[in-house]
């Protein structure tokens, strides 16, 4: 079960935990494997022209896009537009498949360079000020975790204070966290989808977890600002 | 389970996020699709490997060998013609064969091989060239005679690195979604090594500074054309996705 990863302390600091899943994808981490390559004969038959099978893709890997995206960038709507916008790409290159091959990994990467795309348009786009030269006000977001959302449900609440120590990670941890520690990536996998090495990746995982506890202890109330991925950050290498 | 272990599980659900539904647009496009061929990277490899030797091929019709071949200990020029070829063969197959079962080639180890293959044929050309004495011609030791057969031997490089960029940066332009320059610079330096493995029984001129800056300056040349070029030249369609 995938809560047991974090019910014990000594798991999450863990390296050789990390380390083991290297040579067995997945192997411990989640029972992912099979349902992984259900997908590459999915994806084959979507490259047939089969729109059946898109809607299996989707149905069955955008729920984890979505998650992915949501922990970058830490808006729903934006995280849905990424959502969107990654599946428009994957359907423009799905020529690009190798047949045979597991697709997830390739939709990560697509996920993960959409997302630094954006971000890097939302810091040459405009803003508009205030007279004053200061920034209009906007709302508070309820997924920062900074405000309780009236009605939210208890799953909502927990995952909006994990979500705000998440936030407080730099991005090249919250990458390796997600990936690796949520998301049950292997190393080898979550590097490729990063673009870095897996030792680096793994060193990543660790201190990104070992930061997170820390957070969490400190109080998830100040767990740090709002999730603002800083795509600098995200491109960042070792 | 603490409070803190609580929070720390409720990330777990980010792996269960309710999608939206699928846009019109996209819908629209799915809906509306063909078949597709899938990609071959073994295809792809060959392909960029056929522009890469355009060239080389015809120059080796057009001029002689060198003509101390005869005069060298033909184990080393056995030797070093396979070291040239590795330069090409191994780059050139990480920056466009992926991983077993993975769809995107590994950039890290495409990068890596690029930089051994700079570091590993500059080094051979400038402490392993041999000479035939008295049969192979030495370039001059002045600065300008040494710039001018460099600057020969470098345009004969970017004869066989940029038509094999270009050509790669079509056949990968939906594959260099991540890191491009990265494969750029591991086809580039596969490009270089091609065309120091032709200047290996081309070029007359001898010298281990000539063979190690000349030659092997190809490679590198090669990749930091590589690096620079292909993410510009794939950029339109990631845009255009």
């Amino acid at each position: 079960m995938r809560n047991d990863r974090w019910n014990s302390g000594e798991e999450v600091y863990d390296l050789t935990k990390v380390e083991s899943d290297r040579g067995s994808p997945r192997a411990g981490a989640h029972e992912k494997p099979a349902e992984d390559y259900r997908f590459a004969a999915v994806m084959a038959r979507y490259c047939d022209g089969e729109a059946r099978a898109f809607e299996e893709l989707y149905a069955g890997l955008a729920p984890r896009i979505l998650g992915y995206l949501k922990a970058m960038v830490g808006e729903q709507a934006a995280a849905e537009d990424l959502l969107q916008l990654t599946f428009m790409k994957l359907h423009q290159s799905r020529a690009t498949y190798v047949r045979g091959a597991n697709p997830v990994p390739w939709l990560y990467t697509i996920a993960h360079r959409t997302c630094i795309d954006e971000m890097r348009r939302r810091t040459r786009s405009r803003v508009r000020l205030s007279h004053d030269g200061e920034l209009p006000h906007e709302p508070a977001v309820d997924i920062t975790g900074t405000a309780e959302v009236e009605g939210a449900s208890e799953d909502d609440a927990t995952m909006a204070r994990g979500l705000a120590a998440l936030a407080s990670l730099p991005d090249p941890l919250r990458q390796a966290v997600v990936l690796i520690k949520i998301h049950g990536h292997s190393s080898a996998e979550a590097a490729s989808i990063v673009g870095t090495t897996a030792g680096a990746i793994k060193v990543r995982a660790h201190r990104g977890c070992v930061a997170l506890r820390r957070k969490l202890q400190g109080g998830a109330a100040e767990a740090g600002p709002p999730v603002v991925a800083d795509e600098a950050t995200l491109e960042a290498n070792p | 389970m603490t409070s803190q272990d609580r929070d720390l599980l409720g990330l777990t659900l980010l792996e269960n996020q309710v999608p939206p539904p699928v846009s019109p647009t996209l819908l629209a496009s799915v809906k509306s699709m063909r078949p597709v061929r899938t990609r071959v990277p073994l295809r792809t490899l060959l392909a960029v490997a056929a522009a890469a030797f355009v060239f080389p091929l015809a120059a080796l019709a057009a001029y002689p060998l060198r003509a101390d071949l005869d005069a060298l200990p033909a184990l080393w020029v056995l030797s070093v013609a396979v070291v040239w070829l590795a330069g090409f063969v191994v780059p050139l197959t990480y920056a466009i064969v992926p991983r077993r079962e993975q769809v995107l080639p590994d950039s890290t180890r495409a990068m890596r091989t690029a930089v051994l293959a700079c570091l590993t044929l500059v080094l051979m050309g400038l402490v392993f060239t041999v000479d035939a004495p008295g049969i192979t011609l030495l370039p001059r030791t002045t600065w300008d005679g040494f710039v001018q057969l460099w600057w020969h031997c470098m345009v004969f490089s970017l004869k066989v690195s940029l038509p094999t960029i270009l050509v790669a940066s079509f056949l990968l332009r939906w594959v260099a979604i991540a890191h491009a320059w990265r494969l750029g610079a591991a086809i580039g330096a596969a490009a270089g090594s091609l065309s120091g493995l032709t200047l290996h029984g081309l070029c007359p001129y001898g010298g281990a500074v000539h063979v190690g800056l000349a030659h092997g300056g190809g490679v590198v040349i090669g990749a930091l054309l590589g690096a620079l070029w292909l993410p510009v030249l794939v950029k339109p369609f990631r845009s255009a996705a």
